[in-house]
């Protein structure tokens, strides 16, 4: 029986969201922001803990600093039993997978209402500056980097993006201040969202006179490494419609992981078919076509990984995604609004938690709640997370359902 | 960093590696060229390395890569155990792959696609072997 497929019993629906904007948490566990986050998102769907059948979490981040968010502590802390508990790990998609789990549990039949949370709190580790102790630790717990990248000192996604987006401009003759467009448009996205870190305008100059953190990336086109919680309520739609919860339905779900451990050596670096082809297969799963999107949360903890996804994705030839940014058609009144949210780069990165950031914003534009940075009759919309250098892709759609 | 003690190159290959990268470092010493491997039925090349093809599932054999490649892509690192900037991280194209590596030239004299010859060295601290690209 298949959990997405025409014989599954039920339809999954997300009707709950909570997340504490996005920032710094000194001296917050992240067991605690998560919980504040799920206290949030049941206040959303009137529901109450004892509603929850299911938990599902995510290990608690990169460096492993701080407690485990463990599922059945959290059922402890919130004093219920449950039929349902898992931890979900595979890098920055993490999140997005913990929601697929329970959202299968429930297709399945087996529960009707589960919690998703995830939290990341280890801002102060970089503050503070990590110790090369710590940073041989971080290489060792995430293995992530492997024995050919690890033994250059590479202890850090950023300079693995800047190859790659060395190799993307110099392919398609892109200038800086091309790729700058972005981080701009996603900032002003960002201004009127109350969850987000970075809310100030900038413009090409300030994007272009940010310190150049690892050729061709500027500061400002990388996503500050954040501190951040979210939680979301996800429920079958027979639920739903007892509560009289409006909602976003998963309708389609798509997945494709390169075999690459992290940077995909020895492939083109400025293509990545298998985003496409997970983006083919969640389309193909709702019935639905990339024109029938009408709101997007991408991911892109850098400029130009976004708009390589974007091409990836197929909503874009290749090249061609940064001219269409420039072009108005991926803001909240464009074509195709692509992270009204403010995106990874200014909405903040808290990686553990984003993607559920990511199908929290979905769910309140498609519930029309998002005010001045609402996308107008958002029906329809699409999540993709990414896990390692992008050589892992998740696609989510979401369709409203009230 | 260092504290006086030699490098034991086995611990960290130990906690980073697995057999075939560990194949892959015996291999740097012995031939003092870059290694990848290539499926004695098929002809795949594969780099990482990889013990088996996973076409045909067959083991693979060694190859020796040329001496020789060119710049594929090449970037410096702000927060990096031992090769931070200005030292340059690059991907260099060797033989039908794409190996990393470091270059010691200022990164403002590269180009890409820019031929280099292929040097492989311990590293200080850790006495792993890397790649260490020389601009013709």
């Amino acid at each position: 029986m298949g959990a997405f497929g025409p014989e599954r019993l039920q339809r999954a629906v997300v009707v709950g969201f909570g997340a504490p904007p996005v920032g710094r948490y000194p001296g917050s566990s992240p067991t605690d922001l998560a919980l504040d986050a799920l206290a949030d998102a049941l206040a959303t769907g009137s529901l109450r803990p004892a509603d929850l059948e299911g938990v599902f979490t995510v290990p608690e981040g990169y460096a492993r600093t701080q407690p485990p968010i463990r599922p059945q502590r959290i059922a402890e802390r919130l004093g219920i039993p449950t039929r349902s508990l898992a931890e979900v790990e595979c890098g920055g998609a993490s999140a997005l997978l913990a929601l697929k789990a329970a959202c299968q549990e429930i297709e399945l039949g087996r529960l009707e209402v589960a919690a998703v949370l995830a939290a990341q709190v280890e801002r102060t580790l970089l503050d503070d500056g990590a110790d090369a102790g710590a940073l041989d630790r971080i290489v060792e717990l995430n293995a992530m980097y492997g024995p050919y990248l690890a033994p250059l000192g590479v202890v850090a996604a950023l300079p693995c993006y800047a190859l790659a987006a060395q190799r993307y401009m110099y392919d398609h003759g892109l200038e800086s201040e091309v790729i700058a467009e972005l981080p701009v448009l996603l900032r002003a996205n960002a201004r009127a969202n109350p969850r987000a870190e970075l809310r100030d305008p900038i413009s090409v100059a300030d994007v272009l006179g940010s310190r150049v953190v690892s050729p061709p990336i500027h500061k400002l086109e990388a996503a500050p490494w954040s501190d951040g919680a979210a939680a979301l309520v996800v429920c079958s739609a027979e639920f739903a419609r007892r509560r009289g919860l409006d909602g976003a339905a998963l309708t389609g779900w798509g997945e494709r992981h390169d075999d690459a451990n992290f940077i995909p050596l020895g492939k083109d670096l400025t293509r990545y078919p298998w985003i496409g082809a997970a983006t083919d297969e969640a389309l193909s799963n709702a019935g639905r076509t990339r024109d029938n999107l009408d709101v997007l949360e991408v991911y892109g903890a850098f400029a130009h990984a976004e708009l390589m996804t974007y091409e990836a994705m197929g909503l874009f030839e290749p090249g061609r995604a940064a001219a269409s940014v420039i072009a108005g058609d991926t803001a909240t009144d464009g074509a195709l609004p692509i992270n009204p949210s403010g995106g990874r780069l200014s909405l903040g990165h808290p990686p553990q938690a984003t993607p559920l950031l990511m199908v929290g914003e979905i769910l309140e534009q498609l519930r029309g709640e998002c005010e001045e940075r609402q996308v107008a009759n958002a029906e329809i919309g699409l999540v993709q997370a990414e896990h390692g250098m992008m050589n892992g892709a998740t696609v989510a759609i979401l369709e409203r359902v009230s | 960093m260092s504290d006086g003690t030699p490098p034991n190159a086995s611990k960290h290959l130990r906690r980073l590696g697995d057999p075939t990268a560990r194949e892959y470092q015996r291999r740097l010493a012995a031939t003092g060229r870059p290694a990848a491997t290539r499926c004695a039925t098929c002809g795949a090349l594969h780099f990482p390395p990889l013990a088996r093809c996973p076409e045909c599932g067959t083991e693979t054999e060694w190859l020796v890569l040329p001496a020789r490649g060119s710049l594929h892509a090449f970037t410096t690192q702000e927060t990096a155990l031992r090769f931070r900037a200005p030292t340059v991280l690059a991907l260099a194209e060797i033989g039908g792959v794409v190996i990393p590596g470091i270059v010691e030239e200022a990164i403002s004299e590269l180009r890409i696609d820019e031929q280099v010859e292929i040097e492989v060295r311990p590293e200080p601290e850790t006495g792993m072997l890397i790649l260490v690209f020389i601009p013709l």
